[in-house]
């Protein structure tokens, strides 16, 4: 009764709660992504093994960001995450070309989730600042995001490291859960 | 050997497999015969007790319009518009519209008949996916800017490669004049004036005059829309395909 009062209470005053995956192969830039929403800082990280998981609150939603674990042998584990998820954040390294195919294969598969269906794909184009990085067209490209056709998608070119792009997408985000078709 | 007579439920799966086998089957000789215009009443009269059939079985058909146009002419304004005037949703405010970098959708149903459009980016470098959507599109609708005249030569390319693609052969078109609600903007037959198409010999389409800001002419282009596809021969070819390949 009590949650549903303070939901019924934050619907009225514009308050959503929005529940996003970030997830992409290891190295991509997921745990720099989080805190740097977060925090507005670059920390220095570690490759995680697990997840870390903060609230980060942003045009009128609350932002429940889990940041999963990218390397090989944990990339089984995400499913377990896959639940009431309304949007996934896909982070590449656009400077890793050489690893775009399996970051493409990783992608398709997630979308494949019966349990994902209704989420709403967010492509974060990461490490801009590294030379030789790919730009959104490329990406696109490399990650066939054309063959998406019955869920919203949006690309943006970020850069953890100088924090440029990344609200352009969770303004995209909070647009695109608002009007609530995804 | 027991096993091979199989339980009960694999057995009911398999009698609906086959009956809906035979139904497609039906629908595939139905749709062909809706294709050819035909003098013979009885033969008419198969095609409207038909169009009741498709309607009432929920295979009823779901057409596939994507919005196209170079950047700023205003295409995601015209979905959310769409979406307001159309189906209970609230529709962004235009003031809250970013430009579109990847794909927006939009469902809605106009008279019985649904709809579902693909909004694609219109800035230069995101162009190049526009052609991977023709393919499945039932009809395209360009919108260009008409208070914008310096862009009306990129508005104009831009087209005619869209109109020059195979895959979009026979595909309805509705050009908009949009932003009339701007004093500046140039009206339809200005704009058609000016882009003076020469490939649009065989195909149909319309000019019309929109403001996806305040909703002008948005429900008289739809509705245009939704009666050609509904006549349309891409339509059929489409409907053949799904059902020869598509997996339900």
């Amino acid at each position: 009764m009590g949650i549903l009062f303070t939901r019924m209470f934050s619907s009225l005053f514009g308050n959503k709660e929005a529940r996003i995956l970030v997830l992409g192969l290891d190295n991509a830039g997921k745990t720099t992504i989080l805190y740097r929403l977060q925090m507005g800082e670059v920390v220095s990280t570690i490759p995680t093994i697990g997840f870390n998981v903060e609230t980060v609150q942003y045009n009128n939603i609350k932002f429940q960001v889990w940041d999963l674990g990218g390397q090989t042998s944990i990339r089984p584990y995400w499913r377990c995450y896959f639940p009431n998820t309304q949007a996934i954040i896909y982070v590449v390294d656009s400077s890793d070309t050489d690893r775009l195919v399996i970051a493409k294969e990783e992608f398709h598969a997630i979308l494949e989730e019966e349990e994902l269906k209704g989420a709403v794909v967010l492509i974060f184009a990461n490490k801009q600042d590294l030379p030789g990085a790919l730009d959104d067209a490329a990406v696109t490209e490399a990650l066939e995001l054309h063959k998406i056709k019955n869920r919203q998608w949006a690309i943006f070119k970020t850069s953890a490291i100088k924090g440029e792009g990344l609200f352009e997408g969770l303004d995209w985000l909070s647009n695109t859960l608002k009007s609530g078709s995804g | 050997m027991l096993r091979n007579r199989g339980t009960k439920k694999e057995l009911e799966e398999n009698r609906e497999k086959i009956s809906l086998q035979n139904y497609k089957r039906q629908l595939l000789f139905f749709t062909r015969l809706n294709g050819r215009s035909s003098q013979n009443p009885a033969i008419n009269s198969i095609k409207m007790l038909t169009h009741f059939y498709c309607q009432e079985s929920g295979l009823q058909t779901e057409f596939h319009v994507l919005i196209l146009g170079i950047d700023k002419a205003g295409k995601t304004t015209l979905l959310e518009k769409l979406k307001s005037v159309y189906s209970n949703l609230e529709g962004l405010p235009p003031d809250r519209i970013v430009p579109t970098v990847g794909l927006n959708i939009g469902r809605i149903e106009v008279s019985n008949t649904k709809l579902v459009f693909w909004d694609l980016g219109g800035q230069p470098g995101l162009r190049s996916i526009w052609e991977k959507y023709y393919e499945e599109a039932h009809a395209v609708i360009f919108v260009i800017d008409a208070a914008c005249p310096s862009r009306f030569e990129d508005s104009k390319s831009a087209l005619e490669k869209v109109l020059r693609h195979e895959d979009l052969k026979g595909a309805p078109l509705l050009i908009l004049a949009n932003k009339q609600d701007l004093s500046e903007a140039v009206s339809a037959e200005e704009l058609a004036r000016y882009l003076d198409l020469k490939k649009l010999d065989e195909r149909v389409y319309m000019f019309e005059a929109v403001s996806a800001f305040d909703g002008m002419g948005i429900k008289e282009g739809v509705e245009w829309l939704v009666e050609v596809m509904e006549r349309s021969k891409r339509t059929e070819t489409l409907r053949i395909r799904a059902g020869v390949t598509g997996p339900t």
